[in-house]
């Protein structure tokens, strides 16, 4: 540990995170309340056994006429819920779900022949059913579904395409062939034999009329009065302290800030570095910690802290996610767990109010997409989005082996973005874009991540701008107000001006900086080369050719992005070996 | 010779109307053509990059012109490097100055030889018509050439806020093809970059776009173009037109001028267009040289000319971020608003994207 410097001695501390023990072996700390979990059906007794050993030991195990809900900060209205008769309550149909607001994961089973498996609206918590021979299982973890047995370990093709594409798994599918999740919002009832899906909430339609000077005075305000509130119903106990991730961009530090303005405890704010030599936006996430007057922590990892970590933490994950934030989300959440219970993020704001995939789909709508040909039909769209994605999209064809292939040939990634582009709840183009990045990429990635790496460690981990109340804040404000020309949280940002440095406002778009593609040129080009050639090389999912190409950087192209698809492909490899193969 | 298909080589006396005798396939050439099938190929693959980059016809073509000069080059070159050696061999032997003087003029051969054809050869408009014609008929369409689309005059989506929003850069090209080029790969859709030709293209949604570039008070503005009169002039038009930017943002101008002519020697283009004065952002220098010549940016390779926009990208985007942090950009110019990137062309296609390294 070291000290910045000497006017900064009570502020910053730079904290050289060390490889140390594996983040299993913080297990124990499991947050509370647990995990759940439960078979729904006739099972052996082995079956719960091996459900309940996966989900740890606060697990929360279904028993008949029961429930069980991973929760928190939920209320009903303006009434918090504290314990499970609100639940009950609410699967019996004596209160209304459209009511409940805040993080859950729910399973009842209120008469012998119905189980009710629910999800938050927004996607804060995850939930994961599998329909086998005598029932249901059905866990908070996809590791707690394999390890029953019950499900064979196999992938699920289009699955793994829509993760070679997005990086993520967005839908009811998972990687595993067999197991669904829950969407968010939804509602999944398991009666007589029979599956009944509903959705007790669903993102809120978009509002006539363009915007005026007046509406935008008006809903910058009731913006910000949104952002306080949902900044404020997720700060620990009045004294206590609370956490908060510093990237140095808009989200994570208008989170902080309103987080310093609100609490009367001390704030602790985090920010991650990678070590000299490579880029990182310290400038700008010390410039908010020193408006806010937090205590400071930079987390320095290197190369060989992350590989040391990458299995762990990409083991802790039900559906791979490849993105490079993963493992130091998980450091930093190891960090902070020492010093405080509940740690807030500003995920959340590129999904409501911008997005980085804006501006590329309204220049494919107007000037084309290169990559889609001549031929018409009907997906141009979707294939336009998914290629925005900057992923493998346009790789597949040489990526994967044909046989794999053709379970993708009636284009299901293409198809199961239709409906969204027709949505007629939504008028406008960037409306709809949005309304994918929140259902697609906030319930299917953001969420998940942080829910999964920061539970082991016994924090709460809370995204205030994913709030249901800012979401819906968010789709009542018109899109031009959003993304004013080109730029991005307009109205956000006017809404939190006054507590932000101007630099932090006015800063250039960035996202967060990791430097996959020095690592796999430098210190990882070995583990990686032997990872992927090693693990899927003789997966019989992928091309070896294309695999040597890829880590010999003789993919070519004008722009390869080879560090990126390197990771998405490391992070494949850990996922099929750690959780899908249980290793 | 050697059978693109079977890579069967095989001799003239062996073939029969131009057929490979192993595979029976037709060849689009043979003894006598300025270009074999293997070297037409090879031209291909290398104005693609080996298929991963769209490309015009124009591009091959000055493709072509730098595989003619290479054509003969080793034979003479080591008959005459041969003939130094063994006259310095006799010289020594024989004690004679002749000798001595002999090897001198021979070497001296050699380097001139060698100089006239580092010189590339234009390959004739017409006949270059005539190859690609007779390649088409026997091997078809090469994969990756650019065929002009025509736009819609409106955008395929109904949604009515399209252009209500701006982007964060343009590049305004003074050619429609090079618009072509760079939409084919996609360079707008992975830059947030609007890409326009000086003169409306592509047509429907030109003014749409234009309007939402007006929108941006920070947009970065790059002008990418030929070293001939109206190209030089297109960054100075930008900045300074009212119907474009009217001095609202700086211009980069990132396209071919004379400074850049000297790797491209033996594809200029005479001019002709009288005495070009040296105004509207052209200096004396370069007046004097394009009263006499231009040089098409298509002489570069395509893959070139993305890196280098990504290059100039970046730099910008480094600037930016500098200058937000309170570094000093350090950026300078005689013209307020035109800026003059004056990193060259290189040959080496070879370099980093600039790596994105950005998730969130």
């Amino acid at each position: 540990m070291a000290v910045a410097s000497a006017e900064a001695a009570v502020l910053h501390r730079l904290v050289h995170a060390a490889p140390g023990p594996p983040l299993a072996d913080t297990l124990p700390r499991h947050r509370r309340p647990g995990r759940i979990g439960g078979a729904f059906g006739r099972f052996d007794p082995a079956v719960v056994a091996a459900l309940a050993e996966s989900l740890g030991t606060r697990s929360q195990i279904l028993r008949e006429a029961g429930v069980v809900a991973d929760d928190d900060g939920c209320r009903i209205g303006a009434e918090p819920i504290r314990d499970h008769e609100a639940w009950r309550g609410l699967v019996s149909g004596a209160l209304r779900w459209p009511e409940v607001d805040g993080a859950f994961a729910v399973a009842a089973c209120l008469a012998p022949d119905r189980l009710v498996l629910a999800r938050d609206a927004i996607g804060e918590r995850s939930l994961y059913y599998a329909v086998v021979p005598g029932g249901v299982v059905f866990a908070s973890t996809i590791h707690a579904i394999l390890a029953t047995g019950l499900v064979p370990r196999t992938v699920n093709v289009p699955a793994l395409a829509s993760y070679l594409s997005y990086a993520y798994v967005p839908g009811e599918q998972t990687m595993v062939r067999g197991v669904n999740k829950l969407l968010p919002g939804e509602i999944v009832e398991f009666a007589e034999g029979a599956r009944t899906r509903s959705f007790h909430w669903s993102l809120p339609s978009e509002p006539a009329g363009d915007p005026s000077a007046a509406e935008e005075a008006r809903l910058r305000g009731v913006l910000r009065a949104a952002l306080e509130e949902a900044v404020r119903r997720r700060l620990p106990p009045s004294g206590e302290r609370v956490g908060a991730f510093l990237s140095g961009g808009l989200d994570s530090s208008l989170v902080a800030a309103l987080a310093r303005r609100l609490h009367d405890g001390p704030v602790s704010t985090y920010s991650v570095s990678f070590g000299p030599g490579y880029a990182n936006e310290l400038p700008f996430s010390s410039l908010v910690a020193r408006h806010c007057a937090t205590d400071h922590r930079v987390v320095e990892l290197s190369p060989s802290v992350v590989l040391h970590h990458m299995d762990d933490a990409i083991g802790l994950l039900s559906d791979p996610i490849g993105d490079p934030l993963t493992v130091p989300n998980a450091l930093l959440f190891r960090e902070a767990a020492a010093e405080v219970a509940v740690v807030l993020n500003g995920e959340g704001g590129d999904p409501c109010f911008g997005g980085p995939k804006n501006l590329p789909m309204l220049l494919a709508e107007l000037l084309g997409d290169g990559e889609n040909g001549d031929g018409e039909d009907g997906h141009a769209r979707a294939r336009s989005y998914l290629r925005a994605h900057q992923k493998c999209y346009d790789d597949l064809p040489a990526m994967l082996e044909d046989d794999v292939r053709t379970a993708l040939a009636d284009a299901p990634l293409e198809r199961q973005l239709a409906p969204h582009f027709d949505d007629p709840r939504f008028r406008r183009f960037v409306t709809r874009l949005m309304a994918l990045n929140v259902v697609f990429k906030g319930a299917h990635h953001i969420l998940p991540k942080v829910d999964s790496v920061s539970a082991p460690f016994g924090v709460r981990a809370r995204s205030p701008l994913f709030d249901r109340g800012i979401v819906e804040t968010a789709f009542a404000i018109p899109p031009q107000l959003k993304l004013r020309g080109s730029v991005e949280k307009y109205l956000l940002k006017e809404a939190v001006r006054d507590v932000l440095p101007a630099a932090i406002i006015e800063r250039p778009k960035s996202g967060m900086l990791v430097p996959v593609e020095a690592w796999f040129q430098g210190p990882l080009q070995s583990q990686a080369r032997e990872r992927i050639l090693d693990g899927l090389g003789r997966s019989g999912l992928f091309k070896l050719d294309y695999l040597e190409r890829l880590l010999s950087g003789r993919l070519g192209g004008a722009r390869p992005r080879r560090g990126a698809k390197i990771w998405l492909l490391v992070t494949l490899e850990s996922w099929l070996r750690t959780v899908l193969r249980g290793r | 010779m050697i059978c693109i298909r079977c890579q069967n080589d095989s001799k003239a006396r062996e073939r029969s109307n131009k057929r490979c005798p192993s595979c029976h396939g037709e060849f689009a050439f043979d003894r006598g053509d300025a270009f074999t099938d293997r070297a037409f190929q090879s031209a291909v693959d290398s104005v693609s990059a080996e298929g991963r980059i769209k490309w015009g016809v124009e591009h091959l073509h000055y493709e072509l012109c730098r595989r003619k000069r290479r054509r003969g080059t080793r034979t003479p070159m080591l008959m005459t490097v041969a003939i130094s050696l063994a006259c310095v061999v006799i010289a020594i032997k024989a004690a004679s100055w002749a000798f001595v003087l002999l090897a001198i003029a021979a070497a001296v051969a050699a380097f001139s030889w060698k100089w006239m054809l580092r010189k590339t050869v234009l390959v004739r408009k017409e006949e270059f018509e005539a190859i690609w014609s007779r390649w088409v008929s026997v091997h078809g369409e090469p994969k990756g050439r650019i065929v002009r689309r025509e736009r819609p005059a409106k955008p395929r989506a109904a949604e009515a806020d399209l252009g209500d929003y701006s982007f964060d850069r343009a590049v305004i090209c003074d050619r429609a093809r090079t618009v072509d080029l760079l939409l084919a790969n996609n360079f707008h859709f992975e830059n947030n970059c609007a890409v326009l030709s000086i003169a409306g293209y592509p047509l429907g949604p030109f003014e749409t776009v234009r309007t939402m570039l007006k929108r941006n008070p920070k947009l970065q503005v790059f002008a990418l173009h030929d070293a001939s009169a109206d190209g030089c002039r297109l960054a100075h038009r930008l900045a300074h037109d009212p119907a474009w930017f009217g001095g609202r943002v700086p211009v980069t101008d990132v396209g071919l001028r004379p400074a850049h002519r000297e790797p491209f020697k033996g594809l200029f283009l005479p001019a002709g267009g009288g005495r070009i004065p040296p105004e509207d952002g052209i200096t004396p220098e370069e007046a004097a040289w394009l009263t006499s010549y231009t040089l098409e940016l298509a002489a570069i390779r395509p893959e070139q000319v993305l890196k280098r926009l990504f290059r100039a990208i970046n730099r910008k985007d480094t600037e930016e971020v500098a200058t937000s942090a309170g570094a000093d950009s350090g950026s300078s110019s005689g013209d307020s608003v035109v800026d003059y990137d004056s990193s060259s062309f290189g040959s080496d296609a070879s370099d980093s994207d600039g790596g994105a390294d950005s998730f969130g």
